[in-house]
């Protein structure tokens, strides 16, 4: 036993002073990450870059792949660099009234826009529509169900025990999908079988994933890398009352005029063609 | 419950390890235990405790030879080594090892589970009172002072009725009152069970009354006897 | 079932199979002499620095027609794993696995290895010395692991929103849906679940630490030296 202590003391020393060691190094990286951010940002722009502005979008889930089209476009132009982080429209609204510090906000659903505006967080005469989504049945290209064929009916096919919406609660994809499956009759026997995505994206996930054997997602999603090689079949507009898709800029803007260039860019006719790429539409008319 | 035949216990060990201050060690020691108490002296170091985890099973030991009787127990050219919990060996630790969450009738009692419970109950009620810890035996290692657990410790430890029985230095701490009385019972113990038991101490007076036989160690090897004569009456001085 | 209610079927579920599990991991752990074990304690502990959302989406993928779990499961009941509570349940195993092991881990390590040999010497097989002296000598640990494993997998949200399906009554845990108030601007009603929630986990976290207390120290021995 006696052995056995002064081993324990010699390792015990030897171990603090290694563990001294590592947390000493450890708080001077920190402390230099964090005094000098400003010298990574400026290395990675480049030294033109060092001037231009950088734009911070909160941009709603379906518009994935879409923005980030409209992002390269726009930087092209030398206004201002995009920085884009995408959720759910509910969950930036929420974020939004409470201070988050993004210029642009691109919601799935133009009441979560006009509710800023109304009250007072958006720059006045920003609030717009800049799209209309598009809602489509999707599934795996190896899926049981040929939903391009059969649409509808492969909802009530014995082999499809879940099927993805996005929650109808506060998800805008969500509700139409409700809205739809009503119209079409098949909501209550379909209910059972319903799984709900936290937002658009992660609806899209579910299915990608086949957990779910078929999914009511973003046409936007649909026609993306992962998603194009799947069966898919476009919902009748009619079905589902109009996704319409609202955008503002904030008044905690730190570079308005950016901004507000970036909001005209994506309303105009090169923003507009590369939306309907995506699967977007348009309103008959501009609100 | 005595042994009619006397089984005495070979020991041929060797074993290499790193002593306190990282100094190579070996233990390489060839012995015979005959029944009766043997006293094993040497200055700290030497490898008694050593040689007692190998008799016991504890350390296993690079190669050689333990057995008791008819019975082998390790042997390293036949790739026999029976588990501790299989050894019927008693061994009373230098520290105390009572279990803090039984108190003294179960610590006793820990070792005979597997009898009835009529003749478990039996040979606990005569121990208990053979070690005169009768009064004590609902009570907790931690309401019991050092002197009365090193009695139960030893109680503990004779009460599996063992085919060898060691013991590192089993009484320190005690007072020398209370160092006559265990001694007494030890005594007395040994000679109602003729079987071989490894005494390890520093105290000469323990040594005198209970020694049967000496061994001594230095370095890990056993002293010769020419040695052991000139200690011995030293001892006697 | 409210989510409340399923939350708390959810944690008592986890720390249930989570010690179970444990036991015998945390033993392997506490007492093996390989020279590797520090590759398997780094990946007991991998839960605890992995993001839940990485967690959940592996989970995802395992538990999908293609991965590991979907396809056991499937060939055994015959429907899949996600949106099940027993898909969460699982998910929040792997989640909270190092909360069960870590201090069982410790709590065995921290048994005196003197009462261990003491316990072999007097004829204990390894299994008896585990049931009779490290189990009842560990009971710091174990509570500690049951309680951490339940606190953990009742506030769990990442995992459960990955794999969870968002089901009222399966899959729609409490904290799923204080989220999905919050997402629908019913803040009332998100404040009153989150105060309910707060509330039942403090009251069992004080009477499980309040046991914990009187346990160790009934086992305190004045003249034991170490």
């Amino acid at each position: 036993m006696r052995f056995l202590a002064i081993n324990d003391v010699r390792r015990g020393k030897r171990f603090v002073r290694a563990f001294a060691a590592i947390t000493a190094c450890l708080l001077v990286i920190s402390l230099a990450g964090v005094c000098a951010p400003g010298a990574r940002i400026n290395a990675e722009q480049g030294p033109a870059a060092a001037s231009l502005p950088v734009l911070r979008v909160a941009a709603a889930a379906d518009l994935q792949f879409a923005m980030q089209d409209l992002a390269e476009q726009f930087e092209k132009k030398d206004i201002a660099k995009l920085q884009v982080t995408y959720g759910s429209s509910g969950n930036f609204f929420s974020q939004i009234q409470n201070g988050a510090p993004f210029d642009l906000f691109f919601s799935a659903d133009l009441q979560y826009a006009k509710k800023l505006d109304a009250a007072g967080l958006a720059e006045p005469g920003t609030l717009c529509e800049y799209a209309v989504g598009r809602l489509v049945l999707w599934a795996r290209a190896d899926a049981v169900v040929d939903v391009g064929k059969d649409g509808w009916k492969a909802l009530l096919d014995a082999r499809v025990e879940k099927i993805a919406i996005a929650n109808p609660e506060h998800a805008p994809y969500g509700k139409a999908a409700v809205a739809a499956l009503r119209s079409a009759g098949i909501y209550d026997q379909v209910k059972s079988k319903l799984v709900y995505g936290e937002n658009i994206s992660q609806t899209a996930q579910f299915v990608q994933s086949g957990n779910a054997q078929v999914g009511l997602v973003a046409l936007s999603l649909a026609v993306s890398p992962g998603m194009k090689d799947g069966k898919r079949w476009e919902v009748p507009a009619g079905a589902y009352p109009p996704i319409e898709q609202g955008a503002v800029v904030l008044r905690s803007a730190q570079n308005k005029s950016a901004a507000r260039a970036f909001l005209e860019f994506v309303q105009s006719a090169a923003g507009r063609e590369t939306l309907t790429k995506y699967g977007f539409s348009f309103a008959a008319q501009a609100k | 419950m005595g042994h009619e035949v006397a089984a005495p216990l070979l020991v041929r060990v060797r074993k290499a390890r790193e002593s306190a201050n990282r100094q190579p060690f070996v233990l390489d020691v060839s012995l015979e235990i005959p029944a009766g108490i043997t006293i094993l002296l040497g200055p700290s170091g030497a490898g008694k405790s050593t040689l007692l985890d190998c008799i016991a099973g504890l350390v296993r030991p690079d190669s050689g030879r333990v057995s008791v009787g008819q019975e082998l127990w390790f042997d390293s050219s036949q790739r026999i080594g029976v588990p501790v919990h299989q050894r019927r060996v008693g061994y009373v630790f230098q520290s105390l090892t009572l279990f803090p969450h039984l108190n003294v009738e179960e610590n006793i009692g820990y070792g005979i589970a597997h009898l009835p419970p009529r003749e478990r109950k039996a040979r606990i009620d005569e121990i208990l009172s053979a070690f005169r810890v009768a009064a004590l035996r609902q009570r907790k290692p931690a309401e019991i002072s050092g002197g009365e657990a090193q009695r139960v410790e030893l109680a503990r430890s004779l009460v599996t009725d063992p085919q060898v029985l060691l013991l590192d230095e089993p009484m320190t701490g005690l007072d020398e009152q209370l160092k006559a009385h265990i001694i007494e019972d030890l005594r007395a113990w040994r000679t109602a069970r003729n079987i071989p038991i490894l005494y390890v101490t520093h105290s000469k007076m323990e040594a005198q009354a209970l020694g049967d036989h000496l061994v001594m160690m230095r370095s890990g090897s056993i002293v010769p006897e020419q040695k052991i004569a000139h200690q011995r009456t030293q001892l006697e001085q | 079932m409210g989510p409340l209610w399923l939350s708390m079927e959810l944690a008592v579920t986890v720390a249930a199979l989570l010690l179970l599990i444990g036991l015998p991991v945390a033993y392997w752990l506490a007492f093996s002499k390989w020279r590797g074990k520090f590759l398997l304690e780094a990946v007991v502990a991998l839960p605890l620095v992995l993001p839940p959302t990485v967690l959940g989406f592996y989970a995802l993928l395992a538990m999908g027609p293609h991965g590991p779990l979907g396809k056991v499961w499937r060939a055994a009941f015959g429907h899949g794993l996600a949106f099940t509570f027993a898909g969460l349940v699982l998910a929040s195993m792997f989640y909270s696995f190092p909360f069960a092991v870590q201090p069982l881990m410790s709590s065995f390590e921290a048994v005196d290895r003197r009462l261990l040999n003491a316990s072999a010497v007097l004829g204990a097989s390894p299994w008896r010395t585990f049931r009779s002296v490290i189990l009842p000598l560990s009971i710091s640990g174990i509570i500690t692991a049951i309680v951490l494993c339940f606190a953990h997998t009742l506030g769990e949200f990442g995992v459960v929103l990955m794999v969870g399906g968002n089901l009222p009554g399966v899959t729609r845990t409490a904290s799923i849906a204080i989220y999905d108030r919050v997402q629908s601007l019913e803040y009332g009603e998100a404040n009153r679940m989150a105060l309910v929630l707060l509330i039942i986990s403090f009251s069992v976290l004080s009477v499980v630490y309040a046991l914990n207390r009187h346990a160790r120290r009934s086992l305190w021995t004045p003249w034991a030296t170490k």
